[in-house]
């Protein structure tokens, strides 16, 4: 396979203009990161140490496999929630290696209002269990939790894919022979408590652990009855007395160490076969990515740049190069995995859906798994293009793409505006795992638009009441929604409301999607089947 | 299509007919067996037509360094679809990949270009899209001027032919 061919200029002004830029994105980033996952107040640091209780983080470290890496999801879930009330929506999820095999984790951040569910932490939990059923990946349940923040509870308790889920994702889990085993560090009091009851395995740590439906306070408001959390729930009587729970242990350590042999103890998955060659790393430098990336999301950049970066050798082997030409298709190799790319380099035109539906069936029928990049503004608009039928086009890229039975991952480089956002297999289209940049930006129509739209619309209704509009009362109207848009279509707010799967350092896309498809393997793939395309 | 490989400065055709114990090889239609340990390791010894030979490789990208008999060799491989003459320009005009309109325009006419040089920068849907040379050229001929609008498909910049100039 031939390799791109950069064109990129590292001397040149623009080059070191955004690469200052993007650098700066990514400071912002990792020290939001940080601060999400370390600063707590000393108070609750405090309650933590008393108790003997080791920090999210450090259980996780301790669970997994030394040396092997840990891709975490939505680190900044709930950055712009609660005023900040609940950094990491006080739940950690990510994929790792546990004694040797790959599983999903989902551990209980008791240092923010001793772990309770906000409702963003409920979506983050369903959402870690919907990666565990899709890609049929094992969990491990690290749970301290005091249950739902019962201030919030309608927003958390009854909906579909509110906490009731987490439950029925366990089930079918469980039915589909995908094993879990639950630590309990903490209380698992009321729904908490039928996570480690629905797990196939559960460690209890000997004073802190405790399993009930109702915890002491409640008791005694109920009935009366005085009882301490050790008697009532505690690893002596679920490990001893009644079989609720599997395994005590007299420290977090011990527990974290029990719970790896019961991993040890789960057959390996047999993966789904693809198409595979030796790794080679990709040949052009992937930090060469904050020099590329513009500092305007209005300016266009050439996408083979970015492929150029993640791929294998930054070797391409690029379908239909003059046809269709503002999206790119084409093969590729992952960590030597071979995956077919399909990459924004314009708006999507009539030729450019069609070539990109082609693509894509293409893919299925051999198999390959597929990645979009996207950096989509939208389907084209204009006489010309609807004469041409460039809906029913575009309805036949997100058939196809809808009905991919291949595992699909997407990567938002930088804007995902418009349809554009289905026909590239946004959020709603089920990609296994999708990831976006720190400039990346999600919204139905751009920023300016909308605002210059409903900025229009406002002033006919005062001009219809007969006021004359002054340019300070056009800016008093068009300002905040400019603010509110852009804020909401931010890559910040996106992952804050878990729409994606986590920003993404760009330099860490390569490793991230090879985790992906690596993990995604643990489930077959069906044989290509889809309903009816507009021709 | 047989494989080609450049041994320095000379290109070679090497086929692989047979592998296994005994590698079996065409080169510029000559037949050699070659046996090969372990052709990743840096050091190994080849038994060349019966011979044995001690050979030292080293890998950098797609460019491999080997040292026989004392002799020093740069061994690439050459792709066969950029040997058949593939990658290159085939016309000499630059056409809209979309309506537009001209943002800004970096050349002048006359002017002598390099491939991937930003000739003029369109704008449509909101997006800034720059229009590169895609070859090296003398610029014959520019249509349309900053702020004016275009459709797409229509010529944007033509290149001096060579034979014309």
């Amino acid at each position: 396979m031939r390799r791109l061919q950069s064109r990129i200029d590292k001397t040149s002004d623009n080059y070191q203009t955004y690469r200052a830029h993007n650098l700066d994105l990514l400071a912002e980033l990792k020290r939001k990161s940080e601060a999400a996952r370390h600063d707590r107040p000393a108070r609750d640091l405090a309650r933590l140490e008393k108790q003997n209780k080791m920090r999210v983080h450090e259980r996780i470290a301790h669970l997994l496999d030394p040396g092997t890496p840990f891709l975490e999801f939505s680190t900044l879930a709930g950055n712009m929630a609660y005023d900040g009330e609940a950094p990491q929506a006080s739940i950690v999820t990510g994929l790792g290696m546990v004694s040797g095999r790959e599983v999903v984790i989902h551990a209980d951040d008791s240092s923010v209002k001793g772990g309770a569910w906000y409702p963003l932490s409920v979506k983050k939990i369903v959402r870690v269990l919907d990666i565990a059923i899709e890609n049929r990946l094992p969990v491990v349940h690290l749970c301290d939790s005091a249950g739902g923040f019962l201030h919030l509870q309608s927003s958390l308790f009854a909906d579909k894919y509110f906490a009731g889920r987490i439950f029925r994702n366990q089930c079918l889990l469980s039915k589909m022979g995908i094993p879990q085993v639950a630590l309990v560090f903490g209380h698992c009091t009321a729904g908490g408590a039928y996570i480690p009851a629905l797990s196939e395995y559960s460690v209890m740590v000997r004073g802190n652990g405790a399993i009930f439906l109702g915890g002491p306070p409640l008791v005694k408001a109920a009935t009366g009855e005085e009882v301490s959390a050790e008697e009532l729930g505690g690893a002596s009587v679920h490990t001893v007395v009644n079989g609720v729970s599997d395994y005590a242990a007299d420290t977090e350590l011990e527990a974290i160490a029990i719970a790896r042999e019961v991993v040890e103890t789960w057959t390996p998955a047999e993966k789904t076969q693809i198409a595979t060659q030796a790794v080679e790393e990709p040949h052009y430098d992937p930090s060469e990515l904050y020099g590329i990336i513009p500092n305007d999301i209005k300016v266009q950049f050439d996408m083979r740049e970015v492929i150029a970066r993640i791929v294998d050798g930054s070797r391409f082997h690029e379908y239909q190069p003059e046809y269709g030409t503002t999206l790119i298709c084409g093969y590729a190799y992952i960590w030597g995995y071979k995956v077919g790319i399909l990459a924004n380099n314009g708006v999507l035109f009539n030729d450019s859906s069609l070539k990109g539906a082609h693509f894509v069936t293409l893919c299925n029928q051999n198999k390959v798994p597929i990645v979009y990049l996207q950096n989509i503004t939208g389907f084209m608009v204009g006489k010309d293009y609807e004469t041409q039928g460039i809906t029913k086009d575009g309805a036949k890229m997100i058939m196809a793409q809808s009905c991919s039975e291949v595992p699909k991952f997407t990567v938002i480089v930088n804007g995902s505006f418009g349809a554009g956002n289905y026909g590239m297999c946004g959020r709603a289209f089920d990609p296994r795992f999708l990831f976006i940049w720190p400039q990346g930006q999600i919204s139905v129509m751009g920023g300016e638009q909308a605002a210059k739209t409903l900025t229009e619309v406002k002033i006919r209704q005062l001009e219809r009441s007969g006021e004359v509009v002054s340019d300070e009362q056009i800016a008093a109207i068009r300002d905040p929604i400019e603010q509110e848009y852009e804020s909401k279509a931010s890559a910040y707010y996106s992952t804050s409301e878990i729409w994606d799967d986590g920003i993404l350092d760009p330099v860490d896309t390569r490793n991230a999607l090879g985790m992906a498809i690596s993990a995604s393997l643990n489930a077959p793939i069906e044989d290509p089947n889809y309903g009816v395309f507009r021709f | 299509m047989k494989p080609k490989f450049r041994l320095n400065t000379q290109e070679h055709e090497v086929s692989p007919l047979k592998r296994g114990d005994v590698n079996l090889l065409e080169i510029d239609g000559r037949l050699v067996s070659v046996i090969a340990d372990d052709v990743h390791k840096a050091k190994q010894q080849f038994v060349i037509d019966g011979k044995i030979q001690d050979v030292y490789v080293a890998r950098d990208g797609d460019d491999l360094f080997v040292q026989l008999n004392g002799e020093q060799w740069h061994v690439q491989a050459i792709n066969p679809i950029d040997a058949a003459g593939g990658g290159s320009a085939s016309g000499n005009i630059l056409t809209a990949p979309m309506p537009g309109v001209v943002v800004s325009l970096n050349v002048a006419v006359g002017e002598e270009v390099s491939e991937g040089q930003t000739l003029l920068t369109i704008e449509s849907m909101k997006l800034q899209t720059a229009i590169t040379a895609d070859r090296d050229g003398l610029i014959a001929e520019i249509y349309y001027q900053e702020a004016q609008t275009f459709d797409k498909g229509v010529e944007l910049v033509r290149f001096e032919v060579p034979d014309e100039a």
